[in-house]
């Protein structure tokens, strides 16, 4: 039994630091009382295979409660620094969605002139929510651990990093940092 | 009839309703959850203190300081109390109205 309940031990590290402190071992005990009262050793591995199932509901739940909450207490310039962010990535966002929908060739230079104009908003976005990120943990002067709880705030960063990483990482991108902008332009029409 | 904004979810309701006889700690809460509703629900840890974790924010429920052995008791709180007692109000009335239609329907046929 005691392998059942290390085997349900571990995913709880996944849960919110908060959630776990208070709860992982009530959480514990419970299954321990369940599993004691189980009869045959299948039907203790069904309780720990419901149990375990339904962990990563909870531990999302549970992430989403504490963002929230994460939310309510952030400074407004915050809230405005990551939402404002957020908007400067979707045309990014978009133009690869349109590309993945309808492949309209080598994808960014397809789109020729729009391409070169919402790559510096995908940076543009990534520096503001970065900075807007780095300013509430120094303000707040978070910790480790409140960094976890706080994850909301690094939603749009990371989002806009791996958005930042997409776009360089493309074969077009050359044609945006090759030199002034009119070459820039003539090589991205070109297509 | 109007339904309350602050109606209860079922689980929330069924972990009151099991707490409305005496304090208990999780697993008792578990096994009469599920006897109440005859088997219908059965919830595991992270469902329950899910659960228990709302009620307690909520103050429906509270935790007991002084437990008789290593687990941790819950009890119902005045609050949670009236809680209960304005849900079973209103399942009553809703249980009375769909009598009184079934009633009704079958005079009518």
């Amino acid at each position: 039994m005691s392998l059942l309940l290390h085997t349900y031990k571990q995913p709880l590290k996944l849960l919110p630091p908060a959630y776990r402190e208070h709860y992982a071992g009530p959480m514990i005990q419970t299954l321990e009382d369940m599993l004691q009262d189980q009869q045959s050793s299948f039907a203790r591995t069904r309780v720990l295979l419901r149990a375990l199932a339904d962990l990563p509901i909870t531990a999302s739940y549970q992430y989403a409660q504490e963002g929230g909450a994460a939310m309510n207490h952030m400074p407004t310039y915050a809230k405005g620094g990551m939402l404002t962010g957020a908007v400067l990535l979707l045309p990014f966002f978009v133009l690869i969605t349109m590309n993945v929908i309808h492949p309209l060739g080598d994808s960014l230079k397809s789109l020729g002139y729009i391409g070169v104009f919402i790559l510096p908003v995908v940076v543009l976005g990534f520096s503001l929510s970065l900075l807007t990120q780095l300013l509430v943990t120094k303000k707040l002067s978070l910790n480790l651990k409140q960094v976890q709880s706080n994850w909301v705030l690094f939603v749009v960063p990371v989002l806009a990093l791996g958005m930042v990483i997409f776009a360089f990482g493309h074969d077009s991108v050359h044609c945006i940092t090759a030199g002034n902008p009119h070459q820039v332009i003539r090589c991205v029409s070109r297509g | 009839m109007k339904r309350q904004a602050n109606q209860l979810p079922q689980v929330a309701f069924s972990i009151l309703l099991a707490l409305s006889l005496k304090p208990r700690h999780g697993y008792e809460i578990i096994k009469q959850v599920e006897e109440d509703s005859a088997g219908k629900i059965k919830l595991v840890p992270g469902a329950l203190y899910t659960s228990i974790k709302k009620l307690n924010d909520q103050g429906l429920i509270e935790e007991l300081s002084e437990a008789s052995d290593s687990r941790r008791y819950y009890k119902l709180t005045n609050t949670g109390g009236k809680a209960l007692e304005a849900e079973l109000s209103y399942y009553q009335a809703a249980v009375e109205l769909g009598r009184q239609r079934q009633t009704l329907s079958t005079e009518t046929a």
